[in-house]
Order: C-alpha cells, then sequence, then structure tokens
C-alpha cells in the first residue's frame, strides 16, 4: 500500500509538472506571437514525458485531455468555454489520439525492455560472482555449498543442495528426482501437496545429486527457473572439475609411487649385488687356493663377515622404507623412553664405530615420547652410520636429546669433515650418497631419506647443518602429544 | 662334568642347521638334529637332552605351541630363534617358557654365551635367594633392602628394588615385560608398560647404567630386560 502511495504520488507530480510546462509553453509562444498551433507538438513532447516517466500508459492519456481541455478553454475563441469542435478541428484530434496512443504503447514497450534488460544485467553481474566463487572451490561439497547459499540468497527461499543417493529417509519426491533424473515436486504432474520442488543436478545424463526448493510461499517464476538452470549449469561444471582435479592428483600419487618402486629396484639390484659379489669371489678364492696364508684367509673371511652384514643392514633399511612407505599402515605409536631408544641405537652401532668415539647425553628429565620405536632407532642407526662413515675416521660422535616445549630434539653431532657444498636439505633426498671419508663402500643413498621419512610420519622435522665443532649436525623432533593410550599410573 | 652337554637342534634350514653343528660341535657338545617339530618333540622325549635350541619359523608346528604342549620340554631349557621382527613371537615363547632367545643373524660368541648361561642356570640348584648379592659394584642387600654401587648407597624406591631384585634373581635370563610386571606389580595390565618402563628408567639413572653402554641390566628391544649379572 505504501508503495502505491508513492508511486501514485509520483505519478501525479510528474503529470502536474508537465502540464504546468505545456501551459507554459504554449502561453509563451502566444505572448511571443509565435502561431498556437505550435501547441500540439509540445504537447506531444509532454506526453511522450508523461508515458516515459509515469508508470503506466494511462498518465499520459490524462495530460493529454488536460492539455486538449486546456487549450480549448484558453487559447482559443471563445476563450474560456468549450467549443464546439467544427471538422478541421475533429481530423487534428483524431490525429492526435492516434499520435499519443502509438506513442504510449512504444515507450511502454521501451520501459519494458528496459526493465528485462536491467534485469538480465542484475542476473549476469550474479552469475559472474557465482562463477568466480566456484573457481575457488577445491572439492564437490565446497562447491554445492558455495552455490546453495548463493540461491538462498537470490530466490530468496530455502534452498539445498545435497550430492548423492538421498537415501531412504528423503521423502518419495526426492528419491523420483535422484533415480529418474526429470524434476518433481511442487508443480508437477503427480506430486500435489508437496512444498518442495526438486530438480536433478547432473550432466551428460548422469545423475549426480538433488536440489531442493522450497515453494511454500510461491513458486518459482520463469526467471527465476532459467536463473536456477544457469546456477546449476555452472555448478555441475564446478564439480566436475573437482572431481577430474582429484582423480589427477590420486594418479600422480600413484605414478610417484611406481617411479619410486622402478628406481628402488634398480638401486637394489645393483648395491645388493656388489657385496654379493665380494661374498662369492672371497669364498671362491678360499675354497680353491689351499696354500693361502693364514693371515689372508682371516682377512677375507673377515671381508665376507662384513659384506654380510652390510647386506643385512641394507635389508633392514629396505623394511623400513616399505613400513614408512605403505600408507595403508598407519604408524603405531606408543610411548617409548627416549633413554632406551637411544640406547639401543648406540648399542647396535657400538661394534661398528672403529676408530670413532661415541658419546651419549640424555636429556635431564625421563621423557616419554609417543613413537614406534623400533622406526626412531633406525633413523639414530642411520645418523650414526653416516656419520661414521663421512666424518674423519677419529671423530667423535654425539648423540644427544632433551626437551625444547612441546618436542623432544634429538641430536646427532659429529666434529669432522661438515657437510659437503650446496643445500644441506639436499642430503635427505633418495639415492643421495656422498663420499665416504674412510674410503669405504658407497652406500645406496636411502639411510637419510628414511630417516626423514620416519621423521615426518612422526609429525616432526629434520634438518641438517654444520656445527661449530667443524663437523654436521642431524637434528631432529618429535612431538610430545601424539595421541597413545596412557597406562596411567 | 664328565660326560658332555647334549643339545638337540630343531631347524628346518639345513644351512643354519648345519652351521650350529659345526659349531657347538666345535665346542664339545653333543648334537643332535632335528628337520620338524615332530621330529623334535620325540628325539626330545626319547633322548632328554640337556638344552634345546628352537627355531621358531619351523613349517610343520608353530614353534611356541610346541613349548606350550610339550610335557617333557618344561624341564629342558629352550633357547628360541627367531628373525628379526617377531617381537610377538619373541614374547610369548619366552612367557610359555622359554629360557632366552637369539634373532637371526646372531653372533656365535652370543649363541655360545647364552648357552652356556642356560645351562649354568640348570645345574644351579633352587637355591633360596642369597642375603646379599655383589656383582661388579653393585651390592644388593636382601635383608635390608639397600643397594649400592660403587660403594655409594643409593635411595631406591619399593617398586626400583623389587625390579632390580627380579631382575637379579633371573639373572642371565631374558625377562618379559608380562613377566616383570606380574612379579613386581602383582598385577597384569593390557597396555604397553608405561609404569614399568618409567620405573626401569629411574632405576637405571640411580645405578648409573646407561642402556647404551650397560653394565647390569640390557633392554631386550621389544621383550623386556635381562640383568646381565652372573
Amino acid at each position: 500500500m505504501d508503495v502505491d502511495l508513492k508511486l501514485l504520488g509520483r505519478n501525479l507530480a510528474v503529470l502536474a509538472v508537465l502540464y504546468l510546462a505545456g501551459m507554459a509553453a504554449v502561453f509563451g509562444f502566444s505572448v511571443l506571437g509565435v502561431s498556437t498551433l505550435v501547441a500540439f507538438p509540445v504537447f506531444v513532447l509532454g506526453i511522450l514525458v508523461a508515458s516515459l516517466e509515469s508508470d503506466s500508459g494511462f498518465w499520459g492519456a490524462l495530460l493529454g485531455l488536460c492539455y486538449l481541455l486546456s487549450y480549448d478553454l484558453l487559447f482559443t475563441a471563445p476563450l474560456y468555454q468549450l467549443k464546439v469542435l467544427n471538422r478541421n478541428d475533429v481530423a487534428a484530434l483524431v490525429i492526435f489520439f492516434l499520435v499519443v496512443l502509438i506513442m504510449n504503447t512504444v515507450s511502454q514497450r521501451m520501459r519494458r525492455q528496459v526493465f528485462i534488460a536491467q534485469r538480465n544485467e542484475l542476473a549476469m553481474g550474479r552469475l559472474n560472482k557465482l562463477s568466480a566463487s566456484l573457481i575457488d572451490t577445491t572439492s564437490s561439497e565446497a562447491a554445492c555449498q558455495c552455490a546453495q547459499a548463493f540461491l538462498v540468497r537470490v530466490l530468496d527461499r530455502d534452498v539445498r543442495i545435497r550430492l548423492g543417493d538421498p537415501g531412504a529417509d528423503a521423502g518419495q519426491a526426492a528419491r523420483d528426482c535422484y533415480e529418474r533424473n526429470y524434476p518433481t515436486g511442487f508443480g508437477e504432474v503427480g506430486y500435489r501437496g508437496c512444498a518442495k520442488r526438486y530438480l536433478p543436478l547432473g550432466a551428460k545424463g548422469e545423475v549426480c545429486g538433488v536440489v531442493e526448493i522450497d515453494c511454500a510461499e510461491s513458486g518459482l517464476d520463469e526467471a527465476s527457473s532459467s536463473f536456477l538452470s544457469s546456477v546449476l549449469a555452472q555448478t555441475m561444471i564446478a564439480i566436475e572439475r573437482n572431481d577430474l582435479e582429484e582423480e589427477h592428483r590420486a594418479k600422480r600419487i600413484k605414478a610417484e609411487g611406481e617411479k619410486f618402486k622402478t628406481l628402488l629396484l634398480q638401486s637394489v639390484s645393483h648395491d645388493l649385488r656388489t657385496p654379493l659379489t665380494s661374498i662369492a669371489g672371497n669364498a671362491d678364492v678360499l675354497l680353491k687356493d689351499a696354500r693361502i696364508a693364514p693371515e689372508t684367509r682371516r682377512e677375507l673371511l673377515g671381508a665376507i663377515h662384513e659384506d654380510a652384514l652390510w647386506l643385512n643392514d641394507m635389508v633392514e633399511n629396505l623394511l623400513s622404507m616399505s613400513r614408512v612407505q605403505d600408507e595403508d599402515i598407519a604408524l603405531e605409536k606408543t610411548p617409548e623412553i627416549v633413554d632406551e631408544v637411544i640406547g639401543t641405537a648406540v648399542g647396535k652401532m657400538e661394534r661398528r664405530r672403529g676408530g670413532h668415539r661415541l658419546r651419549v647425553e640424555l636429556p635431564e628429565d625421563i621423557l616419554l615420547v609417543p613413537m614406534d620405536g623400533g622406526l626412531v632407532s633406525r633413523v639414530l642407526i642411520n645418523l650414526i652410520d653416516n656419520a661414521i662413515r663421512h666424518s674423519s675416521p677419529t671423530s667423535t660422535i654425539d648423540v644427544s636429546a632433551r626437551k625444547d616445549g612441546p618436542q623432544v630434539l634429538f641430536s646427532v653431532a659429529d666434529d669432522g669433515g661438515g657437510l659437503g657444498p650446496g643445500d644441506p636439505a639436499c642430503v635427505f633426498s633418495r639415492f643421495y650418497a656422498g663420499d665416504r671419508a674412510d674410503g669405504g663402500r658407497k652406500g645406496m643413498g636411502l639411510g637419510l631419506s628414511i630417516c626423514k621419512a620416519i621423521v615426518e610420519a612422526h609429525g616432526g622435522t629434520i634438518r641438517a647443518f654444520n656445527n661449530e665443532q667443524g663437523g654436521a649436525t642431524f637434528e631432529f623432533a618429535l612431538p610430545l602429544e601424539g595421541g597413545c593410550d596412557d597406562e596411567g599410573g | 662334568m664328565t660326560k658332555a652337554d647334549s643339545i638337540l637342534i630343531i631347524e628346518d634350514d639345513p644351512g643354519i642347521s648345519r652351521m650350529l653343528q659345526v659349531l657347538l660341535d666345535s665346542e664339545g657338545y653333543a648334537v643332535a638334529v632335528a628337520r620338524s617339530g615332530g621330529v623334535g618333540l620325540s628325539l626330545a622325549r626319547a633322548n632328554n637332552p640337556d638344552l634345546i635350541l628352537l627355531d621358531l619359523g619351523l613349517p610343520d608346528c608353530n614353534g611356541t605351541d610346541l613349548l606350550v604342549r610339550g610335557d617333557v620340554l618344561a624341564q629342558i631349557p629352550v633357547i628360541v630363534v627367531t628373525a628379526r621382527g617377531q617381537e610377538d613371537e619373541k614374547v610369548r615363547a619366552l612367557d610359555a617358557g622359554a629360557d632366552d632367545y637369539v634373532v637371526k643373524p646372531f653372533g656365535s660368541a652370543e649363541l655360545l654365551a647364552r648357552i652356556r648361561a642356560a645351562l649354568r642356570r640348570r645345574s644351579r640348584p633352587e637355591e633360596r635367594p642369597p642375603k646379599r648379592y655383589s656383582w661388579q659394584g653393585l651390592v644388593l642387600d636382601c635383608a635390608s633392602r639397600t643397594v649400592s654401587v660403587d660403594g655409594e648407597e643409593v635411595h631406591l624406591t619399593p617398586h626400583e628394588y623389587d625390579l632390580l631384585a627380579v631382575l637379579v634373581d633371573n639373572r642371565g635370563k631374558a625377562l618379559t615385560h608380562h613377566a616383570i610386571q606380574r612379579q613386581v606389580w602383582g598385577c597384569v595390565s593390557t597396555g604397553n608398560f608405561q609404569t614399568l618402563r618409567v620405573t626401569m628408567a629411574s632405576l637405571r639413572r640411580k645405578i648409573k647404567d646407561c642402556p647404551s653402554h650397560p653394565r647390569f641390566i640390557r633392554t631386550e628391544v621389544g621383550v623386556g630386560y635381562r640383568f646381565l649379572g652372573e
């Protein structure tokens, strides 16, 4: 009602202004001595403006009538009275009214077209905004959420977009829509009394979800329906894009896994064959030649023993690696005592330290860290082994651990040699094997990358850097909170 | 002793079996070999060896089942031979009555030492717990429940003392977490023995036993602990 009054007021105001302006113009002309026949084009102009500015042709016609009556009253003889029309006047009148009629119709159509154009522009603008939001979504669910929120705002009613089968408790209309891929519910034959409208969401004949539109207050008009279709089409595109990206990602991961397996096999076959060749060769010599001196015999047997241990190490490393690589097995963490984990690792390396000094510094308190003890032990073993191989032959190797806020920092540091030139992070790459400081056999280059994989699988971080003693320090942190059952006590 | 100790090897892999034979033979033991659990059981019943080396990866039966089943085996010390990564098997075997274990690949020295220790335990009569135990600087006084290391007295909590005492009573033998927990705390929990481990860590620090260079107690990874004294 309020709107109607305002509109009425506006129309009347427009009319009043134009009437007065028209009258003033004609009066002006008469004063200036211009023939008052010019009044008619002026009236036509006035009526044109009136029908453009008011919201229906009625006002234009009313204005025209006012003009004519006024003109007849005020500007034709006899003045101040309506005179009977003669033939000329009638002709002029008829043409005048025809012109008014046509003008009204044209201006109405024009106004209508402007209205439609503005509405379309608004819709386009909204669709563009939606498009921009959809591009940023990273999953099908997110795309649906985005479209859903958008539709609720624009259509001013409850809209739900659900992916997948609506389920048994979703109502017959929803299930029908999903199964048969056509609109159901409000407005469709056979669904009388249904307050919601259901549209299938899909492309190329396949349905991937159902759109539920609340029509309790009113159905959708045609403009809204076609707008909805555009929105759903865009949503479908976004969904398909997200699905393709997912697929692509999965394939890439798989391909990387395959690549790694191939590299690993190549490396394994090469690096295991070397010690095996050595074993076979030495054994062969010992078998064939009976005249070998006892010292040489001991030497060859020792070499065979060493090679066998080397192979065992290789196998252990490979097993650890495969355990960490296997994504299906979640890392089983139990709280382990730092002292024990370090103790186990150092104990195992004691035999192999050669000329190196191996020192241990335990944390002040007894620390319990959730971890896979075997794997973290392997990290320490590999780090110590790395120090033995690559630092100078008589270096001191320090193994220590300390609490550092919410994590425990383990460190293996030596004082001989240090890391080579280049980015320290490179040492953790797979198949990177540096030169040994003691002239021994080069490894497979997996040891440090296994350390990295294990540490990261625990949610920790590992880094390497040159220390103040001239050697290298390898430091890794494991979080103290890890989520594992507490026995209490 | 006049008669050589006899050892029965139950191992299916011919390479390892032969290697063990040669090794034990050279140490003066009388060796018999069985290639399967069934044959092993019969030989054990027939010959009553002094010690059995049992491989847990036998083709015809689970080595642990043998331990549980075998009546005659209850009297004979058994050392199980396992592959790495079979932690559960080891624990189960020990809890089922095995004396000790070695992990492939094992050093010969280690195996021989364990055989000697097992035989020694067997020949040792059922003795009452000694009033006082001393080894390499560690002294336990059972009457007063006090402990000293290198002359300095060490203050242990009751649980720490009990833990040490249990290990000393079974010195040389690998004890599972489960077994220790039962003997020290009396109850068996289904948890991951956190209390036991923390107590052990605390005990070690007090008797100055670094886990990486153990003087007294060695961690048997995945299994339990072992007191190294004699």
